[in-house]
Formats: C-alpha cells, structure tokens, sequence
C-alpha cells in the first residue's frame, strides 16, 4: 500500500493532537478531582449529584433549624425553672402565711412580698427572646402574653392558641416554645374565690389579698400546688423535645455523612486509577511525538 | 539514422514531460485536493519495412490523475456526516458545560433560596431574616435570566453561524459554477482525451468543502461540467449557473430560521453538513433545553406564588405575587399570526402547574372549533367555540376575545421566555407572607405556617403531574442535555475515525508520495540521459557516414 507523505504527516499529527486532547481532560480531571467534570461524563451520576447536593444542603438547614429551636427551648427551659423557684417560694410564704401565730402585720409583710413575687413571674411570661419576640404570646409574638385586666385581680391572655413548628428533618418538626396559657394556667380575667383559680397570677393575687385581710385558705395552697404540676409537666415536655432536638441532630449528621460518602463516590476522582492513566497516557503522547520524529527523517530525498 | 534520432528525441520528450509532472507533483505534496498526475506514454505506430515493423518511439499522449470516483464520494459523503455530528458535539459540549458548572448552576441558588425561606420560617417576625429571603429571591431570579440569557446567546451565534454556512454555501456552489464553465470549455477543445486535471481538483475540492457543510450529491455530465444536488434532490449547480441559498425568519418567531432555495422552504430536507448539525443542535439540545429550564423557571413562580398569596404579611395584608414572569405578572406569551383578526391572552393556571409541559403550543380556529396543538410531540386537543371563550389548556387558561375568526393562529409560549422574564417583584421584607392568618393592620408577626409551607415546595413533588421536584426538573435538563452531548460526542469521534479512513483510502490513491516521486525522478532522469545518449549515437553515426564518403 502506498502512503501519501502528506497524509502520513497529518495522521501523525492527528495522533499527537488526540493524545494531547486525552491528556488535558485527565488533567482537568485531577485538578478539580472531580470524574464528572461536565454531565456528558456521566449524565446519570450528574443528576444525582445535584440530588445529592441538594438533599445535604437542605438536612444543613434542618441542622441551622435544630439550632434556633435548641436556643428557644433552652431559653424556654430557663424561664420555667425560674417559674418553678418562684413558685416554690410563694408555696413557702404561703404555708408560713397560714399558721395562725402569724400577727396581721406579718401577713400584710408577706403579702407584700407575695405581690412582688408575683410581678417577678408576669415579668417571666412576658419574656422576649433574643429576635425579641415574647415568648408565650403564641403566634403574636409582638403581644405580652399576660396582662392585668380592667377587673382588680383579674388578668387576660393576649396570646392566640397558635404554637409555631420547626421543621428538623423531611417529616419531623418541633414546637419551640408553649403558650402561656398552657404554662401559666387560663385567666378568668376576674378575682376567684381560693381553690378555684387555674390561673397561676390570679390564684397568687387571690392569696395575697386573703394574707393581707388577714383570712388566708388552706385552698389557695391547692391552687399552687396545681400550678405547680403544671409547670413541671411543660418543664418535662421541653426536656423531651431537646432530647429529640439531640437525637435528630445526630441522626441528620448521620445521614450527613452517608449523604457525602455517596456523593463522594459518585463524583469524585479515584485518584489512584487517574494518576496511572495519566501516567500512560504521557508514555503514549512521548512515544507519538519520538516516532513522528524518526519517521520524519527518513527520505530517498536525503540519498539523492 | 534519422529514425534513430526522432525516436531517441520521442524518448527524450517523454522524460522531459514525465519530469516536469513528478516535479508537478512534487510542488504539490501539501496541496489540499490535489491528485497526483503521471504521463500516459504510448509507443508510436513502427513503420512497416521489409525487415519488418520498426519502432518508432514514444509519444507523451495525455497526463491523468489518480482519482477515482467511488473513493471521492465516499470521502465527501464522510466529511457531511462527520460535519454534522461534529458541530452538534462542540455545540452542545457549551450548553453541557453552562449547565454543569457549579458557578453557573442553577441548583446551588435555588438551594440557598429555599434555605432562606426556611430561616423565614423559623424567625418569621424577623425582618433581616425576610431581607435575606428576597436578596436570595432577587439572585435565584438573576440567574435564571442570566443562564437563559446565555442559552438565547448561543441561539443568536448559531443563528450568525448558519448564515455564513449559507454564505460559505453560495460563494462555494459559484465557484463550482465557474469551473464548470471553465471545464466545460477545455473538454469541448480536447482532441483526444485530454483532462484538465487541476481545474478537476479545485472543482472537488469546493465540492468537499460544500459537503463539510451540507449534504451534496455529484453527477458528472458528459459535457465534463458536475451537477451537484442538496436535500432531496434540489439542484445547488446546474451547468454554470448556482442556485442561492438564504436564511429566512418565521413569522412568529424572529430568532427560529428556516432555509430557502431560490425561494422555496427546504429545511427538513437538510440533512448532513455543519448547517445539519446546527439545525439538530437547535431542535434537539438549544430548545428542549431552553423548554425545560423555562419550565423549571415558571412552574416555581407559579407554585411559590400560589402558596405565597394564601399568606399573610408582617402589614396584615394578603401575600403578593413574590416572582413576576411577565406583563401582567403571571401572563403566558401569545404571539399572534400577523394575520389575525380576533385577540387572546392566556395566564398560568396554579391549580394544573403539575400538567405543564416544556413546549410550545399553536391555537387555530376553523370557524367552529379551537384546535391546540402540543408543538414538542403535535397532540392535539379540541374545544368547541365559538368565540369569545375560555380554554383551559395544561398549566394555564387562553382567553379568546369576540373576534377571533376562522383562520386565526397563535402562537403560544408557556415556558419559552419564562427564565428569561422571571423577576423577584416584592422589594419590602414585611411584604413577604409568612404568616397563615391575620387582619389588615393587625398582624400576626410569630406565624410561621405558610413560611414553613414555602420552604416544604423545595421538596415537594409539584411539576411533570406531580412526580417531579423543581430540583428533579432541573436535574432531567442537565442529563438530558449530558445524555446528547455524550451521544454526540461518541458519534462525532466515530465518525472522524471513518473520515480518516476515508481521507486515508483517498490520499493512498491520489496522494503524493516522495520517495516514489524521488525514485521518479531518478527514473526519468536515467531516461533522458538515455536518449540523450542516444542521440550522440545517432550523431556520431552520422559523422562516421560522412567521414566515409568524405
């Protein structure tokens, strides 16, 4: 078979060219250490990395979420156990209240310290979180949960019924914080009489107006005493929810990983494997560009 | 002893000539085209004599080419395929690349705006959380256009592509028209046979240059001129007259180009050539993929708005259009045919988003009937008229006004434009509705339902009749287009390895080789020191006849 010497020439130069071109996408290749470097490498592996990334940056989100609904329980947390030693005290000055060797003026005395106490723990449901946001009010976070109403004695919830959700992972969420009604017992918005209250101000305002007209009831101790269960089983319900917040961190930061072990195996370069094949394919390019040359030199022209 | 002497010239003529076709020949080693000639040498009629028939000599008679034609048409029928599969890989290779790089992904936005949405959620009465929302609204909006404003730029090169493929196309097939006329001359002057052979080569060489950009048959006529055909059979060459190609806009649609012959609409009977492969990149890869990353783009301005509306903002006011995809807001693009008499708009339609398909859609009436036609597979759907009426198509609704008269068209584009025209339309991050309830004025700041509900749509099987997410949709545009890329990649490279052999199979024939040409030489040259050497004889022959009657 002849070979024309130009077609020879070319198709060297071809091979050269095409082992160059070779050589530059596996040098792309390492330098992004990335086997897809656009989808026409793997078109399948392509759509499941932007699967992948998204599914990792959305549980990244659940774990941001996590977070912000850690700090409101924690600080919910806090506020409660306030309310329980502020609750523990009233209980004490109201045991300590009613033994009857206690002269009116002491009653007036403790009275006075019970309504102080007593504006401590309005000031505690009206907490505003770090955004500002009172933390009781329900969905109108820009409302005080509780205020004294018109009626001496009485008191309202300004909140609504609403408690906000927090999504931590694809189908579990979490309530971050409780309604003041449901800390702080439902307001009649009118003194009751002892025994009957189911709200936490107005059961105290009621026993401290009783010390102070010096009759205070054995039925208000009841009233604190339910208060107080109350307060320990919402106290109870945010340590159950920050353990969950715990457990699904842990378990999303799981998933986090296996997440990235699958796309990490569905992109990423097998070092080792490019690195030989690099190495080849330099061998294949310098014996393409050493033949080229011997071949070159060789012509009856140089013999004539 | 002048017969010695005229044959010994006859030989000497004959090298000279062989001599000067191998230095032809060797001038032409890197000539693209060029066929190697040689001397066709034929021994003169001897003279009869009593002693017999005495030689007379050589005589040059003609100089031909290495050619032949089968070899030509396969090369030329390899370097149409191999230009069109190789135009549609390096053009897709660039939408393949836009699409796959994480700067210029669309999936990382849509990523940190739905992860802004979530913070929403969790801090709903917080306005700098809101703030960030609508930067990341503004940004995802950004590069929706940005990204589809790339693809309309590789709509608009393709489209200057083509036209210079058409002006190449024309200047090509008049070159060829000129050297037939040359040809056709030369042939009708040859007394025996002769083959203007260069003329021959230039003229297949256009020929191969007009096959890198179109499919071209050849039919050689007996008056030496070539007739060359494109498409089904129309005539680009015709003796010494070219027809003209040309680029022509549809009506509806200034940037979609059909290709005239003399007139006459040709482009499906395009096939093969660089204009194939970007006709091909246009319909298969450019526009399904522009559809489908238009139907990313409206399907979530349509969902997120649906749901943003049934909020409500930190004002107490009922949610707002958050996206834009159009004049009025969520307005679908109706061109209507020049020739219409009649009107009709059309909007999206939240409630069948999930049907919405990447295609357009052409809406005729007949007089009595509506008929909507699905352009990406022609179903074809009918709704009784008359006119005025309503038309709910899949994803959106068509208004028709009273007028709309048989023989009205339109063209209708649901997802087309809209990653060009989406736009973030909320500016004030108390405008954005994260709240399920409230009143005008009376607000309900920690309400986060419908908030939380926005930030669920990120992975919520909403588009492609509820089994895909606006994730899986952008995810089916990028393995497309990497599915058809790599498709054209292989194609391609396969193809070059049969044009090689093509150019190979035709270069061993009509190529230039030295050494041969160098062992020519030496062998002609040998030659005309022989009859050189010859005509000393003769002379010296000659002297000695004279010396003896001297």
């Amino acid at each position: 078979m002849r070979i024309s010497t130009s077609w020879a020439n070319q198709s060297n130069i071809n091979g050269i060219v095409e082992q160059q071109s070779k050589l530059n996408k596996l040098q792309v290749k390492l330098a992004v250490n990335k086997k897809i470097v656009t989808a026409a490498d793997d078109p399948a592996g392509a759509a499941r990395s932007i699967d992948l990334n998204q599914t990792l940056k959305q549980t990244d989100q659940y774990q941001n979420n996590i977070i912000v609904a850690r700090q409101r329980l924690s600080l919910s947390d806090g506020v409660v156990q306030n309310v329980v030693d502020v609750l523990q005290k009233i209980n004490d000055l109201g045991i300590q209240g009613l033994n009857d060797s206690n002269s009116p003026s002491d009653r007036v005395a403790i009275a006075v310290e019970m309504e102080s106490l007593n504006t401590h723990l309005l000031g505690l449901a009206n907490t505003r979180n770090a955004n500002g946001e009172y933390m009781f009010s329900g969905f109108k976070t820009d409302t005080p949960a509780f205020s004294q109403s018109a009626v001496q004695g009485g008191y309202d919830y300004n909140g609504d019924q609403n408690q906000r959700n927090i999504q931590i992972s694809t189908d579990r969420h979490v309530t971050d914080g409780d309604l003041g009604v449901a800390v702080f017992g439902v307001p009649n918005g009118a003194p009751n009489p002892a025994g009957s209250n189911s709200n936490i101000f107005e059961a105290i305002d009621r026993l401290a107006q009783d010390m102070r007209n010096n009759t205070p009831s054995q039925l208000s101790l009841k009233d604190i005493s339910t208060a107080f269960d109350n307060v320990q089983t919402i106290q109870s319900s945010i340590g159950v929810r920050l353990n969950a917040l715990d457990i699904q961190e842990n378990s999303n930061a799981n998933y986090t990983v296996d997440m990235k072990t699958v796309l990490s195996q569905t992109e990423d370069l097998d070092y080792a494997d490019a690195i030989s094949q690099f190495n080849l394919q330099t061998t294949v390019l310098q014996a393409a560009q050493q033949s080229y040359s011997q071949v070159k030199k060789m012509s009856l022209f140089n013999y004539i | 002893m002048s017969s010695i002497l005229g044959t010994s010239l006859s030989g000497l003529m004959s090298a000279q000539r062989s001599l000067e076709t191998t230095s032809h020949n060797i001038a032409n080693v890197n000539t693209e085209g060029y066929s190697r000639q040689s001397v066709d040498l034929r021994t003169r009629p001897a003279s009869f004599t009593g002693a017999g028939y005495i030689g007379q000599g050589v005589d040059a008679r003609t100089v031909t080419r290495s050619y032949d034609q089968f070899v030509t048409a396969q090369f030329t029928s390899s370097t149409s395929v191999y230009g069109e599969t190789n135009t549609l890989s390096t053009l897709s290779s660039q939408v393949d690349a836009i699409l796959s790089s994480d700067k210029t992904g669309i999936a990382p936005a849509f990523n940190a705006f739905f992860n802004a949405v979530s913070e929403v959620a969790d801090d709903p009465s917080s306005v700098p959380v809101r703030q960030v929302m609508l930067s990341e609204a503004d940004s995802l909006a950004q590069q929706l256009n940005t990204t589809s404003g790339q693809l309309e730029g590789f709509r608009n090169q393709n489209n200057n592509e083509m036209q210079s493929m058409i002006n190449d196309i024309n200047s090509y097939a008049k070159g060829i028209a000129e050297l037939n006329d040359k040809v056709m001359v030369e042939t009708s002057m040859a007394t025996s046979g002769q083959i203007p052979n260069d003329l021959l080569d230039q003229r297949d060489a256009l020929v191969a240059k007009l096959a890198e950009r179109v499919n071209v048959t050849t039919l050689d006529q007996t008056d030496g001129s070539q007739t060359v055909f494109i498409g089904n059979g129309q005539a680009l060459v015709l003796n010494g007259k070219a027809s003209n190609l040309s680029l022509a806009s549809s009506v509806t649609d200034m940037t979609h180009k059909d290709i005239l012959i003399n007139g006459q609409k040709i482009t499906s009977q395009i096939s093969g050539g660089s204009l194939a492969g970007s006709m091909r990149f246009r319909d298969e890869v450019l526009d399904p993929a522009q559809q489908q990353f238009g139907l990313l783009a409206a399907g979530f301005a349509v969902a997120f708005n649906d749901l943003h509306k049934t909020g409500f903002d930190l004002n107490g006011d009922p949610g707002q259009d958050l996206f834009g995809l159009g004049t009025p807001t969520m307005a679908v693009p109706v061109i209507p045919n020049p020739k219409n008499i009649g009107t009709a708009t059309a909007v999206y339609d939240p409630a069948t988003v999930g049907q919405l398909a990447p295609s357009d859609y052409s809406l005729a009436f007949d007089g009595s009937d509506f008929t909507l036609t699905r352009l990406s597979d022609n179903t074809v759907s009918t709704f009784s008229g008359p006119a005025p009426t309503t038309i709910a198509a899949p994803g959106f609704t068509i208004d028709t006004d009273g007028a709309v008269a048989a023989g009205d068209s339109f063209l209708i584009r649901p997802t087309f434009f809209a990653a060009k025209n989406i736009q973030a339309l909320v500016t004030d991050p108390k405008q954005v509705a994260a709240a399920g309830t409230g009143a005008p004025g009376d607000p309900v700041p920690g309400d986060n339902t419908v908030a939380r509900g926005l930030a669920e749509l990120e992975k919520t099987q909403i588009m492609v009749g509820g089994k895909s997410t606006f994730s899986d949709v952008y995810s089916q545009l990028v393995s497309k287009v990497g599915t058809l890329t790599s498709a054209a990649n292989k194609q391609s490279e396969a193809h070059k390895v049969l044009l090689n052999q093509a150019i190979l199979t035709r270069d061993n024939l009509s190529g230039v080789n030295l050494d041969e040409e160098a062992g020519n030489l030496i062998k002609f040259q040998n030659s005309y020191q022989a009859s050189s050497k010859a005509i000393a004889v003769a002379n010296s022959l000659f002297d000695s006849l004279l010396a003896a009657v001297r």
